[in-house]
């Protein structure tokens, strides 16, 4: 009788020991555990090691807070509904971004030094390869020169504003820079291994 | 305010309907059919998404597109030509003329000037920004037809390497072509997430790093001055799991999330933090600036936008990242598409669940959740 007794108070103090425990996980427990009350919070928290469950998260400060439970008992259209809102306020950051750069500007000089970036790709590139690449790539300049130059493609070169002075300088940059690839040629083919603007 | 809203939604809704209408025509592909002589080209319009801003084309072929984009009071005016597997491209942009000629190599040369008197110019970040857009407006279009018109593809990549374009990288300069597909040039389709990845999805993570001046301290291997700062693989410039995917970027400046592990990924940028390992969003390792229409995913591209993501950028005049641009540039042109485009149901960016999404919308099989502190699985099973 006194072992069915003791039985009935162990059992009884389980019990009350798994109701406590039970309540207070569904509260959720402080910062060191796995409810944070912010996003900021949530950046903040201890890192979590990878495989550990995640924080539960709850909406920031300022809205009404979303119970997980409610948030799992959300339909798709009420998702896509709260999902369509955020696409304002996406327009509206864009635009405060790109209004923040200097779109009166005038056109900068050309950048100091911009033959500074090798890629380690063309470091390793034989001197004959970029040599072949180089009279291959004179021979594009130059078909498109001649394309530009007939007539029936002569609009090619006169698209942006109608004008022949755009179309001119296009040409004239075009066959410059044939010219300058031909200076790169006579110095790989020399030896050379850097082309020089 | 409740009317208002409604309003203002229904407006919104009407300008979606419509540019969805619009896209729809451009996409059906009646005004890209072969011309007889005399026939004249019907003009193509494109609404971009999200008030991007409208792009014409006067012409659209598989050899030849001619057009104009307008945003933002901006008109930029651009040519792209297919001749025997060789492109030539044209793009007129805030007073700036960028010329590409593209070989059938894969080398290519490039060259930019001022419009009025044709002397040499330098890229800046407005110019990038508005390629940008265009390149984005062109999205939809690109994964529609890029496939049936080559002079589309080209224009788009080429765009892409603009909008990647450094301050400090002269414009005037020929690229030339990998001999090997070894090392960082290689392609990492294989390491992309897309989405039919199957029911119990497993996440592929992808490693990137750089190099630049950056020194952490004196008595350090990690970015010390032994190595003269970051080298390539040092810890605090290297992101040991980088998810590459389709994923629109986030609300922060560069647009991508990073975190200390897979579940509290948050949109910022870190300088060089050696506990920050984790990283997605924006489309992280994408050849060209952010998301488009192409796909190519390379080491080198993936190492690029490292460099630009963590603690630099483009516009840096200390040009911390021109050396992993110039070795990803080739990538931009040259690649085939990885495919891997995502559908996404729910983008929380610019939302309150931005980086806070309630944790049952993980992996919930109710549709792909975009810009949320983890990665849904839903966007790849």
């Amino acid at each position: 009788m006194v072992l069915r007794a003791t039985a009935k108070l162990l059992i009884a103090v389980l019990a009350a020991a798994l109701l406590v425990a039970g309540f207070l996980c569904h509260r959720g427990s402080s910062r060191g555990g796995f409810a944070v009350s912010s996003p900021r919070e949530a950046a903040a928290a201890p890192p979590i090691a990878a495989g550990q469950a995640p924080p539960r998260s709850m909406v920031a400060a300022g809205r009404a807070a979303l119970p997980t439970a409610l948030a799992s008992a959300l339909t798709r259209e009420e998702k896509a509904r709260l999902a369509v809102e955020g696409e304002a306020a996406r327009i509206a950051r864009r635009e405060a971004r790109l209004d923040q750069l200097p779109w009166g500007a005038s056109r900068p000089p050309p950048a100091v030094d911009g033959d500074h970036a090798v890629s380690k790709s063309e470091a390793r590139l034989p001197a004959a390869e970029k040599v072949r690449q180089t009279e291959s790539m004179i021979e594009r300049l130059r078909e498109r020169i001649a394309r530009a130059e007939q007539p029936p493609f002569q609009r090619t070169a006169l698209v942006f504003d109608g004008s022949s002075r755009a179309g001119e300088r296009l040409l004239a940059r075009m066959r410059r820079r044939v010219a300058e690839l031909e200076q790169t040629l006579a110095r790989e083919g020399a030896g050379g291994t850097s082309e020089s603007q | 305010m409740g009317r208002e809203r409604s309003g203002v939604r229904a407006v919104g809704c009407a300008l979606r309907t419509a540019g969805l209408l619009a896209s729809l025509w451009a996409l059906s592909g009646c005004a890209s059919a072969a011309l007889e002589p005399g026939e004249e080209q019907e003009k193509v319009v494109v609404v971009a998404p999200e008030e991007q801003g409208l792009v014409t084309f006067d012409a659209l072929t598989a050899t030849r597109l001619e057009g104009r984009y307008e945003y933002r009071g901006e008109t930029v005016r651009f040519e792209s030509e297919a001749h025997e597997g060789v492109y030539y491209v044209t793009l007129a942009v805030r007073g700036m003329v960028l010329s590409a000629t593209l070989d059938a190599s894969g080398a290519f040369d490039l060259d930019g000037y001022k419009d009025a008197d044709g002397t040499d110019t330098a890229m800046t970040a407005v110019d990038r920004a508005l390629i940008h857009a265009l390149e984005s407006a062109l999205t939809e279009l690109y994964r529609a037809r890029a496939a049936e018109l080559p002079a589309l593809d080209v224009f788009s990549r080429t765009l892409g390497l603009w909008s990647d374009y450094p301050d400090t990288v002269a414009l005037r300069r020929m690229f030339y072509a990998r001999l090997e597909r070894k090392g960082s040039g290689s392609s990492l389709c294989e390491k992309l997430n897309k989405p039919g990845q199957g029911a119990a999805f497993v996440p592929r993570y992808t490693w990137a790093s750089h190099d630049c001046f950056k020194l952490k301290g004196v008595f350090t291997t990690d970015c010390g001055p032994l190595s003269g700062g970051c080298a390539y693989g040092n810890d605090s410039s290297t992101l040991d799991s980088v998810f590459m995917s389709m994923h629109p970027g986030g609300s922060c400046s560069d647009g991508r999330f990073f975190g200390t592990n897979a579940a509290n990924l948050r949109c910022y940028e870190p300088d060089h933090d050696s506990n920050v390992e984790f990283a997605y969003g924006d489309c992280f390792g994408r050849c060209g600036l952010g998301c488009g229409g192409s796909t190519q995913f390379t080491q080198a591209c993936l190492d690029h936008d490292a460099c630009v993501s963590s603690g630099h950028w483009t516009a840096n005049p200390l040009s911390a990242c021109d050396d992993e641009f110039a070795e990803a540039a080739v990538d931009y042109l040259v690649l085939s598409n990885c495919g891997g485009a995502l559908q996404i149901d729910y983008n929380w960016s610019g939302s309150s669940y931005e980086g806070a999404c309630p944790t049952s919308f993980r992996d919930a099989n109710d549709g792909c959740d975009a810009a949320c502190q983890f990665v849904d699985g839903d966007c790849f099973r």
